[in-house]
């Protein structure tokens, strides 16, 4: 079928974190809200029909996860990557962060050294920082307007006795689709340094043009065994709410000790909803997601184009993967504070904003809403500084 | 509107634990299934109609909870069970053994004594052991046909220091709907030995004839500041695959803790489909309890007038509450491991066997008669036959 993602849909009976918090976030909520990451689109209808099967039965008690959900999620990396997994390899977690803060808590030490590379989604900053680990940063570089890693300051902070690294593959918010030679140069580090990598690719399916996602632990059987992946729908298939990821083992004794908390915590099942969209997801959802996938790729161009044309004092990195834009804006010469007041107040756009300090200078905006909002939330942003 | 309880739903095509894992937990998928708590009644139509709503705006992204989410779980506390919580005493947690497992991690430490009152519910055995907590067990006493608590020796317990005592109000296994008297006497010997208390009130909603809920935490300013209250739709409404449960911390200090911790966890946000079944569940739902409820009690009375006459060597409690009938079975005079097999080989019936909630169940079963009549009828002529067969 075809889908219609120029539609605008009412959100504001949604319960929506993206509305309904603004005020919340930003002081104020006559915003566009462009900064957490869930999508103004409708999802597949085969996701939606397998939910509103589900809800008909009438009966939600305690859950049991059939042996098709993880296969189908084996599948479509299968498919999709041509990587083979096993659902052996699989755990449930609610969420990539809460999964996360396990690993941490279960697999490092107070005090250990855990490598990310900033600027990066704010979450690593305060899963690390909260548990009393210490945080390593290993920034990106920018290399001909296009943001690299730095091996050689990874290699030195490896060489001091890290743990654990996290790898948000692709980056958000930097847009990059880490290449294959890219990954094999971090990867071979870590093993030398016998730090753990613990890969974020929860943004994997919203990959661009001729870019191409390469899962980390795909590359080697090394790999595989030095880390530990997370994947979900939730971005994808625009499923935040429904709570629900997976995370691919490569160490069996982790897996068994994760497994282990999982059942100590009692949360080790599905909810009953996530179930069933989730296996959706992965079996029916390729025709919507090639649908989204051009028209998200439009609304990155048609960023890239406005800004170009119409804000020359802001440049944009042209996203890979993600359905973020990342936007300099350091020729506004403003602070971090005096950028977030000036979009805030003036631009009245809610942005991204928080991504450490090599990110201060930018915006992220989540394109990921019908053209007509994007083009308002642009001649805003031109208005407001024309006005400057 | 009037609900039709005697309607069997096939839970086939369901994802149930209560089916699926039969054989897992079993060995066996032939089998009545009586034993995990939840029900095999269509919820109230209001929930079931909320969740469609939901379900068809199409976009399930992060969720925010609107403040008549709480207020609606405080005007349900103070309409049945007269207890008026301000809402803002409140927390989310996507279960009631996960809150149970966070607040032994967080409220003590390890080693420190946890008692609980035997034979009870088996996750809190493992949220004291498995957090490397000392398990102090008080055991329920049975006089004159009824369980009672034994206050000499949890005062003997207290006073040897334990930290923490997990209340099971009402009680599950054992039906007991504990009377504002017993609450007190357990309350007071708490507050002066410094035992902070955990009332799991997740059954409080199922209560029988001429019984009452008394939430303890409702009994006075002391009791409810020394205390952590758990309840959920979930056992009431049949909505434990929808994960929310609530916390009610009037402690600032330990609310501001929990609250962060689960910040930390990145735990804090009902799912798409939970903020609006509970509310439904606590604003609508009552019409649809008030049905269930003399459902069950029949239930309850027929599998007790049924036993008496047919099978006079297993003895059915009375509950007071919960959807579970707690069967003495040791006049079959059989082992543990025995009585599990026969149950299971003879019977053909999935229950929750009395040894899980610990040595004072050893000789019992626990029976889910949150089913239709016709389905409890089935289990017991199943018993009857393989019993009358000994």
């Amino acid at each position: 079928m075809q889908y219609n993602f120029d539609e605008i849909n009412n959100r504001s009976v949604n319960f929506s974190a993206k509305y309904d918090e603004l005020k919340l976030k930003f002081g104020r909520d006559d915003l566009i809200p462009m900064w957490i990451a869930d999508m103004d689109f409708k999802t597949a209808k085969p996701i939606v029909d397998a939910i509103i099967n589900r809800a008909e039965q009438g009966i939600f008690g305690y859950v049991s996860r059939p042996d098709s959900y993880f296969e189908a999620a084996c599948e479509w990396n299968q498919e999709k990557y041509g990587w083979n997994l096993k659902s052996e390899w699989m755990v449930h977690s609610h969420g990539i962060i809460p999964g996360m803060v396990m690993l941490i808590k279960e697999f490092t030490k107070p005090k250990d050294k855990i490598i990310i590379q900033s600027p990066v989604y704010n979450e690593f900053f305060d899963i690390v920082e909260d548990h009393d680990r210490e945080l390593v940063i290993n920034p990106l570089k920018i290399v001909n307007g296009r943001y690299e890693m730095d091996y050689d300051d990874l290699e030195q902070k490896a060489k001091a006795g890290a743990k654990m690294f996290f790898l948000c593959n692709p980056h958000n918010p930097v847009g990059r689709v880490w290449t294959k030679e890219e990954l094999i140069k971090l990867g071979e580090i870590c093993i030398r340094y016998g730090i753990q990598v613990i890969a974020d690719e929860i943004h994997c399916e919203l990959v661009y043009g001729n870019n191409k996602y390469t899962p980390f632990a795909s590359i080697s059987e090394d790999f595989f065994k030095n880390s530990i992946t997370c994947i979900s729908p939730s971005k994808t298939f625009n499923l935040a709410g429904l709570q629900s990821s997976i995370l691919v083992f490569g160490n069996k004794r982790q897996r068994e000790i994760y497994n282990n908390l999982l059942q100590i915590q009692d949360i080790k099942r599905n909810n009953c909803f996530s179930l069933v969209a989730t296996e959706a997801a992965y079996r029916y959802g390729e025709e919507w997601l090639k649908q989204l996938l051009v028209y998200l790729e439009g609304n990155l161009n048609f960023v890239n184009n406005y800004i170009k044309l119409n804000i020359p004092k802001l440049k944009t990195y042209t996203p890979e993967g993600t359905y973020f834009a990342w936007i300099d804006c350091k020729e506004l010469e403003m602070n971090s504070q005096e950028l977030e007041d000036f979009m805030n107040n003036k631009v009245k756009v809610a942005f991204g904003l928080w991504y450490g300090k090599e990110s201060e200078g930018f915006v992220r905006m989540n394109v990921a809403c019908p053209r007509s909002v994007v083009e308002q939330a642009l001649i805003r942003l031109k208005t407001a500084i024309d006005n400057l | 509107m009037k609900y039709n309880f005697d309607e069997v739903v096939d839970r086939k095509n369901n994802y149930s634990m209560k089916y699926d894992e039969l054989k897992l937990k079993f060995g066996k998928d032939d089998l009545i299934p009586m034993w995990v708590a939840d029900m095999d009644f269509r919820t109230a139509e209001p929930i079931i109609n909320a969740i469609s709503k939901r379900v068809e705006h199409g976009i399930y992204g992060y969720t925010s909870r609107p403040d008549s989410y709480y207020e609606s779980s405080s005007e349900w506390l103070s309409k049945r069970h007269g207890w008026n919580v301000d809402s803002k005493l409140m927390i989310h947690c996507p279960g009631v053994v996960p809150a149970l497992s966070l607040i032994v991690r967080e409220y003590t430490k390890p080693g420190d004594k946890i008692i609980i009152q035997s034979p009870v519910y088996y996750p809190f055995y493992d949220v004291i052991k498995d957090n490397q907590r000392e398990l102090v067990l008080n055991p329920l006493k049975f006089v004159d046909g009824k369980y009672v608590m034994d206050y000499s020796d949890l005062e003997d317990k207290a006073k040897s220091g334990a930290k923490m005592i997990i209340l099971c109000n009402p009680h599950n296994p054992v039906g007991r709907v504990w009377t504002k008297n017993e609450l007190i006497k357990l309350g007071e010997i708490c507050l002066r030995y410094g035992v902070r208390v955990v009332s799991d009130e997740i059954h409080s909603d199922l209560i029988y004839k001429n019984h009452k809920h008394v939430p303890f935490a409702s009994i006075s300013v002391d009791f409810l500041k020394n205390t952590i209250t758990c309840i959920a739709p979930s056992k009431t409404f049949n909505l434990a695959g929808l994960q929310a449960s609530i916390l009610i911390m009037p402690n600032k200090e330990y609310r501001d803790k929990f609250d962060n911790i689960l910040e930390v966890l990145d735990s804090k946000r009902n799912n798409c489909f939970s903020v609006v079944a509970t509310e439904a569940a606590y604003r609508y739902g009552e019409e649809w309890l008030e049905q269930l409820l003399p459902y069950l009690e029949g239930n309850i009375d027929l599998i007790n007038e049924y036993c008496r006459v047919n099978i006079p060597k297993i003895k059915p409690n009375k509950s007071e509450g919960t959807y579970f009938v707690w069967f003495d079975c040791k006049e079959l005079g059989m082992s543990d491991e025995k009585l599990k097999d026969f149950m299971i080989d003879e019977a053909k019936i999935a229950f929750d066997f009395g040894f899980w909630f610990g040595i004072d169940g050893e000789g019992f079963i626990r029976m889910n008669i949150a089913c239709p009549r016709t389905t409890i009828e089935k289990a017991l002529n199943r018993m009857k036959t393989a019993v009358d067969k000994l």
